[in-house]
């Protein structure tokens, strides 16, 4: 959420960036969008003037940035999946704008969640990998199915935080 | 000096000193979880600089401090010769957009970036070289982009990183000659150039994907901006993690090649 009253035109442009529902709104009616944000709209007199394409292609840009960033970080769950889609990405973005350095991580992670809370199929190891890096759990067990030339097995795959951001994995047994 | 940007997919590549990488160009958020080491042996073997991303310098208020003491706690490791930052914003009002954002080039905008641009020249105690970014947005001011940044420049005591990438795509998306953006630009404030190809989307609009080789007419205005400005370093900034060393090889005897 957004908070209703910014303080400067770099404020309202980065509203207007990050949440489509806003430059909805903006693009409907500038001066009284301006209005409800600043007590003297005079002060924001450059976005009055903004070209509204631009203005969709730079936020269009921005969240396109994000979707390349993190398909690369979830190619288990995205390759060859065709639910995990820039556009289903589009509509969380809007959502959640994460922070810092390691943004990208916690994207991609916030995205995963996203898609399982919609029933979607993702990788939970890919998941799992993903918060033991950034420091969000320290270990995680999961079945995993084993194909042992014409059989299939499962096993037991501990994953745990090493040193720095890597994730180590062992398979502990398979039956 | 010609050189890339350190990448990790390009780390064994970059340690075996290949024939024309001559310096490398170190950003700070590969190095803020560790990396100390690397760092160390970078040093010993390439001219660096450092090039931040985020911190935002075009915000209003207090300049980033958690950014900024983290690039110069790598800058006291890595010895940087100069480090540079952008000409936009990535944060406001709570909202952290990730990527490089335009503000009007007007005059409380200069005001904010000159500010901020001297708090980080002193805190880093390097030279500062600022970037021209790229943008879909347009944005009108009180002046035109170049004399902006010019301005910017002279008032912070900062060179500039001249993005011939950037300049390249804006005056195609936005249609003016990036001959005569170059025009006012004092020729010693041109210190540093990035050059990458760009991409090109359905419509035709070009973009900064950093994943492309290097087009005819882009290494056309790089060589006039070489020849113009004569920067002390050009680095080739692939940020893709499929960009091969033999490739990367090749885009910088191109660059050699314009020299």
């Amino acid at each position: 959420m957004h908070c209703t009253e910014a303080s400067s035109e770099t404020e309202l442009l980065a509203i207007l960036l990050s949440d489509a529902r806003q430059r909805a709104s903006f693009l409907g009616n500038r001066r009284a969008w301006l209005a409800q944000k600043l007590q003297d709209p005079g002060t924001a007199g450059h976005l009055l003037d903004l070209d509204a394409v631009q203005l969709e292609s730079q936020a269009a840009t921005l969240v396109g940035k994000r979707w390349r960033a993190v398909s690369e970080l979830i190619p288990e769950s995205s390759l060859g999946n065709s639910s995990l889609t820039a556009a289903l990405f589009r509509e969380y973005a809007d959502q959640y704008w994460p922070e810092g350095h390691r943004r990208h991580e916690l994207d991609a992670v916030s995205f995963l969640r996203f898609c399982r809370g919609l029933g979607l199929r993702i990788s939970t190891a890919e998941l799992a990998r993903l918060e033991i890096s950034l420091g969000q759990r320290s270990f995680s067990l999961l079945p995993v199915r084993l194909q042992c030339g014409r059989r299939r097995k499962f096993g037991i795959l501990l994953l745990i935080r090493g040193s720095g951001r890597n994730c180590r994995e062992l398979l502990l047994s398979h039956i | 000096m010609i050189g890339i940007g350190w990448r990790s997919n390009l780390a064994a590549w970059i340690r075996g000193r290949p024939a024309g990488l001559e310096c490398l160009e170190i950003i700070p958020d590969h190095f803020m979880d560790g990396g100390t080491k690397v760092l160390e042996q970078l040093t010993a073997d390439y001219p660096l600089c450092l090039h931040g991303l985020s911190c935002s310098l075009a915000t209003p208020g207090p300049l980033d401090g958690e950014y900024a003491s983290s690039m110069q706690r790598i800058a006291r490791i890595c010895k940087p010769r100069w480090a540079s930052e952008h000409i936009a914003f990535t944060r406001a009002g709570g909202i952290d957009l990730g990527h490089l954002n335009p503000v009007p080039p007007t005059h409380a905008n200069l005001k904010i970036l000159v500010e901020h641009a001297r708090e980080l020249q002193e805190r880093l105690e390097l030279p500062l070289l600022l970037e021209n970014i790229t943008s879909s947005l347009r944005m009108e001011g009180d002046m035109p982009e170049n004399e902006f940044i010019a301005e910017l420049c002279r008032q912070a005591e900062c060179g500039l990183l001249l993005d011939v990438t950037n300049l390249f795509i804006n005056s195609r998306n936005h249609g003016f000659d990036p001959r005569d953006w170059l025009a006012p630009l004092p020729r010693a404030m041109v210190r540093q150039l990035h050059v990458v190809g760009y991409a090109q989307d359905a419509s035709g609009k070009l973009h900064d994907s950093h994943d492309q080789l290097m087009q005819p007419d882009l290494l056309e205005l790089i060589a006039y901006v070489i020849r113009n400005f004569e920067p002390e370093a050009v680095i080739l900034e692939r940020d893709d993690s499929a960009a091969a060393g033999n490739e990367i090889a090749a885009e910088l005897e191109a660059l050699h090649a314009l020299h």
